[in-house]
């Protein structure tokens, strides 16, 4: 039962903690991503989205806590080789070997994937019109990228690890990187991005984890975002007793004079009740945007 | 797998074992076709400079070809060289890489860092031999063409070491790489070092007793060995061991560093 429970998650982490120094870039963060879904992994930069996926694909070693990654155990070198076999990675800066050329690259790249994807390979040479004999240090920004989500996605991996991959991308290249995207995760992959950019997370994501300085703020679906998370404006004639307001899904309280505006992430209907019980004289029961959803969660980490 | 982690560490360091080739054939060919010429010279100064004050090897150099090849090439102008190519081909390595960038694209293959430091050590080691063949071609193939008699077994007892040395700092520098970030600053420092040996070991060199408290750094007359080698017999076997050892120590030591660093 243990196990059938495990497998449901393609990333699991556990009061996952990296210190830099005394700098501390990841917190106790505990998350799971369920296996098939598209996570976008929002956060400021220097949130320590970053430091979490160096983490989880081997490259720093926590400093506490544990992980797994398609049940293996990040901390374990030879379990963290087998999940590789299994994990496509696209790193922020895109960088490639100067000195290969992308046939190079890709032959390279080909050779640690017995599953690799000759038609995917054959699709997106096409779709990119990648030249072959050029060094990849003489690739434009754009050309470079395409060739680094070849090799991410000719893997034929069962989770896609991006970090921050539509950055410095004009929005042609951004969009078409967002399809590709979806459609990997159509083909039945597990796709975990990172990204600041909450307007592209909100296109194609459908669950989302909101991190700030190391420590996760948000964790919740697009589809809880539009039913469940609501902002509740309430206007009194007297002080309201806040304490009255601490009902289960509040997650933000703000007071502005007379106004008490409360973001909840579910349980809307009785927290508006509450609030008519103590005497508001308007309280009103709006929607709330992920973009407004994030900055609210960032303010509340910030005061 | 191996064969494409050998591929990319040859690619990443053709470059250099190509200009390091070159300048191997170059120096070896230059004090073989050149000797003539260099004897001459010399001889010109003896007469017109009596007053000179030459050292102690120059006597036997002008009459001795296989020592002033020993002199010039395993002893003293080209083992400085020599050196400073190992180190270069040691240069790399993950931390390198985090500078480039690409770090984090190798690290997500699966393959262990151990693989991947073994596999570029392995290539590395295959280009210090390679070039110890070439250097042995360049200056018997020389020899050849001038008519000056020089006998193989010279060539091979005086490189063996010579291998076996720059091996130590060929170990050094893949340990230094792992130690130091950015993508120059381990080449400076590593051949700041290399200048500052040697800079403190060439009285030694120049036929001084070696001081006891210089004995473990005397490596650059262990590369040398002794001018008048003649048999197997006579290559200082237990200080090759101990060069060897050491680079043994090195590079446990930079695979330390590797498996316990952040990229």
């Amino acid at each position: 039962m243990e196990t059938s429970v495990k497998q449901a998650y393609a990333i699991e982490t556990e009061a996952l903690t990296k210190y830099y120094g005394d700098f501390e870039a990841v917190r106790g963060l505990t998350m799971l991503v369920p296996k098939g879904s598209i996570t976008g992994f929002l956060g400021q930069n220097g949130a320590g989205k970053s430091s979490t996926i160096r983490m989880l694909l081997g490259m720093s070693r926590p400093t506490r806590g544990s992980g797994r990654v398609l049940d293996f155990d990040i901390a374990n070198e030879k379990q963290s080789i087998e999940m590789r076999k299994r994990v496509a990675y696209v790193g922020e800066d895109k960088r490639l070997y100067d000195y290969m050329t992308v046939g190079q690259m890709i032959d390279f790249t080909k050779a640690f994937y017995p599953g690799w994807r000759d038609d995917v390979e054959k699709k997106l040479l096409e779709e990119f019109r990648l030249p072959l004999d050029r060094l990849t240090k003489k690739l434009s920004k754009g050309m470079r990228t395409q060739t680094a989500l070849l090799l991410a996605f000719a893997r034929g991996a069962e989770l896609l690890i991006l970090d921050e991959p539509t950055e410095g991308l004009d929005p042609v290249m951004a969009e078409k990187l967002l399809e590709l995207v979806v459609g990997a995760a159509a083909d039945g992959a597990s796709i975990f991005f990172s990204s600041h950019q909450i307007a592209e997370v909100e296109q194609i994501a459908d669950r989302i984890l909101l991190i700030d300085r190391g420590q996760l703020l948000l964790d919740t679906t697009l589809d809880s975002i539009s039913t469940d998370f609501r902002r509740i404006r309430g206007v009194y004639d007297t002080a309201p007793v806040m304490s009255a307001l601490a009902l289960d899904g509040v997650k933000r309280v703000a007071v502005d004079g007379r106004t008490v505006s409360v973001m909840v992430s579910h349980n809307s209907v009785t927290i508006a009740e509450r609030m008519r019980a103590q005497s508001a004289t308007a309280v009103e029961v709006s929607p709330m945007t992920l973009k407004e959803i994030v900055l609210e969660s960032l303010k509340r980490d910030q005061s | 797998m191996t064969r494409a982690l050998c591929h990319k560490a040859w690619l990443e360091t053709r470059t250099r074992f190509l200009v390091a080739a070159m300048i191997t054939i170059a120096v070896c060919a230059f004090f073989t076709l050149a000797h003539t010429w260099i004897e001459n010279g010399w001889e010109r100064d003896l007469i017109e400079h009596p007053e000179y004050d030459n050292p102690a090897w120059f006597l036997r150099a002008m009459r001795d070809y296989p020592f002033f090849i020993y002199h010039y090439v395993y002893s003293d102008f080209f083992q400085k060289i020599w050196v400073f190519l190992a180190v270069l081909l040691g240069i790399g390595g993950l931390s390198r890489e985090a500078a480039h960038g690409t770090a984090g694209f190798t690290l997500s293959l699966p393959i262990s860092r151990l693989r991947l430091f073994a596999t570029r050590a392995l290539v590395a080691v295959a280009e210090l031999f390679a070039l110890t063949v070439i250097a042995l071609v360049a200056i018997v193939l020389g020899s050849w063409v001038m008519r000056l008699p020089y006998p193989i077994d010279h060539g091979l007892l005086h490189l063996a070491p010579l291998f076996a040395g720059g091996l130590v700092f060929l170990a050094a520098s893949l340990c230094l790489t792992e130690f130091v970030e950015g993508e120059n600053t381990p080449v400076v420092i590593a051949l700041g070092a290399v200048g500052l040996l040697y800079f403190a070991m060439q009285p030694y060199v120049d036929g001084a007793p070696l001081d006891w408290f210089a004995v473990p750094f005397a490596i650059p007359k262990l590369m040398a060995g002794p001018a008048d080698i003649r048999r197997v017999g006579d290559v200082a076997w237990g200080g090759l061991v101990a060069s060897l050892a050491g680079a043994a120590v090195f590079t446990a030591i930079g695979i330390r560093r590797m498996q316990r660093s952040d990229y």
